[in-house]
């Protein structure tokens, strides 16, 4: 019995000492400045996380594009030369072959002026 | 000391006399010094090592049905090497240094063409057999007033090469434009 009573004593409901409920609104007030001040820090790292990020990204895009066009003029210039020295040793080959197959050389003369007509000089 | 430096010039002229004659078994041979561009009316000098080769042929794969059978046969080359003058007039250009290429083509090589003729115009074909194909040719080709040296790298077909002529749209070598490129790698 003497339980009950010690139970129902310390259960009993209590008035809150003086200004409690004044110390509990103002910690709550400042728990909440707090998470407010973390939470703008936040998207202010983030904001700039995603700049650095896409700024990175373009930038290597950029480079990469610029890149690909230097190759690109590199290999059109390699083919250019490409044809110039295969156009010499073929015109070099086909002189030889047509001596040796008895053309009249006189035409490769006229090929060598550009000029497509075969002519004979007698 | 002195048996130390006498030591290490013998070693180096060995290593050079072995250098040296190195180009010419390998298919290709040094056109280098050959330069008559401060006197020629137009000269042509490609210089394409095998790097650049594989760049040009991708190039030129996807150009066309023209330029794919051409970029299969760079593809199998490993250099390209032109030096091409025309003077205004005979007797600018030296045989000797005609001789100096010459020199370089060892009895490996065969010459498999000569062809000189009354006005002046000579052309000789080196080939460098390697197995049952080639690993060089060199054309030296010669008039009055024009000098040619062509040394071509690697697996040539000759018949292709031949049939090539004209085929790029290049107006043949005599024309009033110059043609000056150089690539090197």
């Amino acid at each position: 019995m003497s339980l009950e009573k010690d139970l129902k004593r310390s259960m009993a409901r209590k008035e809150a000492p003086a200004g409690f409920a004044d110390r509990v609104l103002d910690r709550i007030d400042t728990h909440a400045a707090q998470r407010r001040t973390r939470g703008r820090l936040s998207n202010r790292l983030s904001r700039v996380a995603a700049l650095l990020l896409v700024g990175t990204i373009g930038t290597g895009a950029w480079l990469q594009h610029q890149e690909n066009a230097r190759q690109r003029r590199e290999a059109e210039q390699a083919s250019m030369l490409v044809r110039i020295a295969l156009q010499i040793a073929s015109e070099k080959t086909n002189i030889a072959r047509e001596h040796l197959t008895g053309v009249d050389p006189d035409r490769t003369k006229t090929r060598k002026e550009g000029n497509t007509n075969e002519t004979k000089n007698d | 000391m002195k048996r130390r430096t006498i030591e290490l010039t013998i070693a180096l002229m060995l290593l050079l006399g072995v250098a040296l004659p190195a180009f010419g078994q390998n298919g290709r041979i040094d056109i280098s010094r050959i330069d008559y561009s401060a006197t020629a009316a137009e000269t042509v000098e490609v210089t394409l090592d095998g790097p650049m080769l594989r760049m040009a042929a991708r190039f030129m794969r996807n150009e066309g049905s023209g330029e794919r059978e051409i970029a299969e046969m760079i593809e199998k080359l490993e250099g390209i090497y032109v030096k091409s003058f025309s003077f205004d007039g005979p007797g600018m250009w030296t045989s000797s240094d005609v001789a100096a290429i010459k020199a370089q083509i060892g009895p490996q090589w065969q010459r498999i063409v000569n062809v000189k003729s009354r006005d002046g115009e000579n052309v000789e074909i080196y080939f460098l057999p390697k197995g049952d194909s080639l690993s060089g040719i060199v054309i030296v080709a010669t008039e009055d007033d024009e000098l040619t040296v062509v040394n071509l790298v690697g697996q040539v077909d000759l018949d292709k090469l031949s049939r090539l002529e004209n085929q790029f749209g290049i107006p043949s070598m005599g024309l009033e434009e110059s043609k000056q490129g150089k690539v090197s790698k």
